[in-house]
């Protein structure tokens, strides 16, 4: 049985000023799989994915067309609250972004930041802390100091750190814009392990550079080419035998 | 309420997903009493890949040739016993148990093109894909032999007992034992008993060709069974098929092992 899209785009269109980055994109998401957006730089595949929890709005020239459904809501409507929207849809940046505050402060700033004061317990706090850490196998290693600054952790503790500190939200969609890239081989071999031990309770997108790690980690892919969806299918289709001309042409190396 | 749950319109979503994990066919499970062994040795690919889904679709690889290596195994067996003993069952279900070394065959052939795709194996990891592949395809060729070995089987047991079938017996058993040897070294990575296999070979093209001139003898003696003798001699040629197969696959096990190219007079690796 096909399972309804937790995110499902509809004719969605996006300008830059007068830039169209985004042309009548339409796609359905998955949940519990993750979804590889691919494509030459400037296609529009960050684009998209930064349409999911409203970002790009922070450009001040931005005007969208189409609808976004995610969870049932347009999220383009008006009277979406933006901060109950990150909320729900998480995201990951390309070089890891812990605040420059403790470890401990980094997980549950996104709690707190939701929560007025009188409800917040100290130790379901320290729960919370213990269980996001251990879910992304950090915890072994920094229990003994979360106090210290999260940014003096190696690249790919910050990495899962910034994995971690989402997941006491309890997001449903989880955003991930070239995670691995800043990373070495064996830190990416990690957060590509960790994000497959989670992708069964979200929605996974991530964006990647990485035709390796599209094949590797992904299930589902998407290929962009110049604000368009060429083709959307699973990732053992995509690589084996593209439908699409273009995306063949990417995918070997000879376009792009 | 949960902390911070205040948005009306984001219900959380609920209820367990189903994993889309790869579906693991299940086809056999070895019955065939001659070939019980101990439990399955895989050998182990070096040290543990940090990727877990890696290793496991390697050493899934690996299960599977094996499982179809012992069902070609116990398909020669029953063909050659089907034959000694006049027995039709042995001969159909040789018949019958080809399918499952097709569908093994094809299962690893899915796989290996699917490890290729998604994780660009390299060294010994590349190695292997191959190496599973090309052997696969080796074993599916012994299993057709066993069949067609099963068919002539069935047309001389239907006629009335052919005492020189027993010479076949001998051929029978030292293919099937080169086969045996060849899939074990493959699955477990020993390099001594896959260099060893060529050898044996000769001995059953020897045992062969003493076989073909028996036949041609015992067919200017008795004319009348000529047809029964004709087909006998197909049988051995099956046979001796089969140990060419066991051949390629020793080959395919040394390449794996070694990087070496053995086939036709290549040059041998040295065993420590």
């Amino acid at each position: 049985m096909e399972q309804a899209p937790s995110v499902d785009v509809r004719d969605f269109s996006l300008w830059y000023g007068n830039f169209q980055a985004l042309l009548s994109v339409s796609a359905a998401f998955k949940p519990g799989i993750i979804t590889g957006l691919i494509g030459p730089s400037g296609c529009g595949k960050t684009t998209l994915l930064r349409s999911f929890n409203r970002i790009n709005e922070r450009y001040g020239n931005v005007k969208t067309t189409g609808n976004i459904t995610i969870l049932g809501k347009n999220i383009l409507d008006t009277d979406v609250s933006i901060a109950s929207l990150r909320k729900r849809v998480g995201m990951v940046f390309q070089r890891p972004n812990p605040l420059p505050i403790s470890i401990y402060e980094n997980i549950v700033f996104g709690v707190k930041s939701h929560t007025p004061g009188r409800e917040r317990k100290r130790s379901a706090m320290d729960q919370m802390v213990e269980s996001a850490l251990r879910e992304v196998s950090l915890w072994d290693s920094v229990k003994d100091d979360l106090q210290r600054k999260a940014t003096e952790l190696t690249l790919e503790q910050q990495q899962k750190l910034c994995i971690a500190r989402l997941l006491p939200l309890k997001p449903d969609i989880i955003l991930m814009d070239e995670p691995c890239s800043a990373l070495d081989a064996n830190g990416i071999e990690r957060i590509e392990e960790l994000i497959t031990e989670l992708k069964s309770r979200f929605t996974i997108i991530m964006v990647t550079h990485n035709m390796a790690q599209a094949r590797r980690a992904s299930d589902e892919c998407i290929f962009m080419l110049m604000g368009e969806i060429v083709e959307h299918c699973p990732t053992k289709e995509m690589f084996f035998n593209p439908k699409n001309e273009k995306t063949a042409m990417y995918i070997e190396g000879r376009y792009g | 309420m949960p902390a911070g749950d205040f948005s009306p319109f984001f219900c959380n979503v609920q209820g367990k997903r189903a994993e889309p994990g790869p579906s693991k066919l299940t086809i056999l499970s070895p019955d065939s009493p001659p070939f019980k062994e101990g439990p399955l040795t895989i050998m182990s690919t070096q040290s543990r890949h940090i990727l877990g889904v890696f290793e496991e679709s390697l050493s899934h690889l690996n299960s599977n040739i094996l499982r179809m290596g012992r069902q070609a195994q116990a398909n020669l067996d029953h063909a050659i016993r089907g034959l000694l003993e006049r027995n039709i069952d042995l001969c159909n279900r040789t018949v019958a148990d080809d399918e499952i070394v097709d569908e093994l065959e094809k299962q690893i052939d899915r796989e290996g093109i699917e490890l290729i795709m998604k994780f660009s194996p390299v060294a010994r990891d590349l190695r292997r894909v191959i190496s599973t592949m090309k052997a696969a395809s080796a074993i599916e060729r012994i299993s057709d032999h066993a069949v067609s070995l099963a068919r002539r089987a069935r047309l001389i047991i239907a006629n009335p007992a052919l005492p020189e079938s027993e010479l076949l017996r001998v051929l029978g058993d030292l293919a099937a034992a080169m086969l045996k040897d060849a899939v074990s070294s493959f699955c477990e990575g020993n390099l001594e008993a896959a260099l060893m296999i060529q050898g044996r070979d000769t001995e059953l093209d020897a045992a062969y060709r003493e076989f073909n001139k028996a036949m041609v003898l015992r067919i200017t003696q008795d004319p009348a069974r000529a047809q029964d003798y004709v087909d006998l001699l197909f049988c051995a040629r099956f046979i001796e098929r089969i140990g060419d197969q066991s051949v390629n696959v020793s080959e395919d096990a040394v390449y794996l092992l070694t990087a070496r190219d053995i086939r036709h007079g290549g040059e041998r690796p040295e065993v420590k």
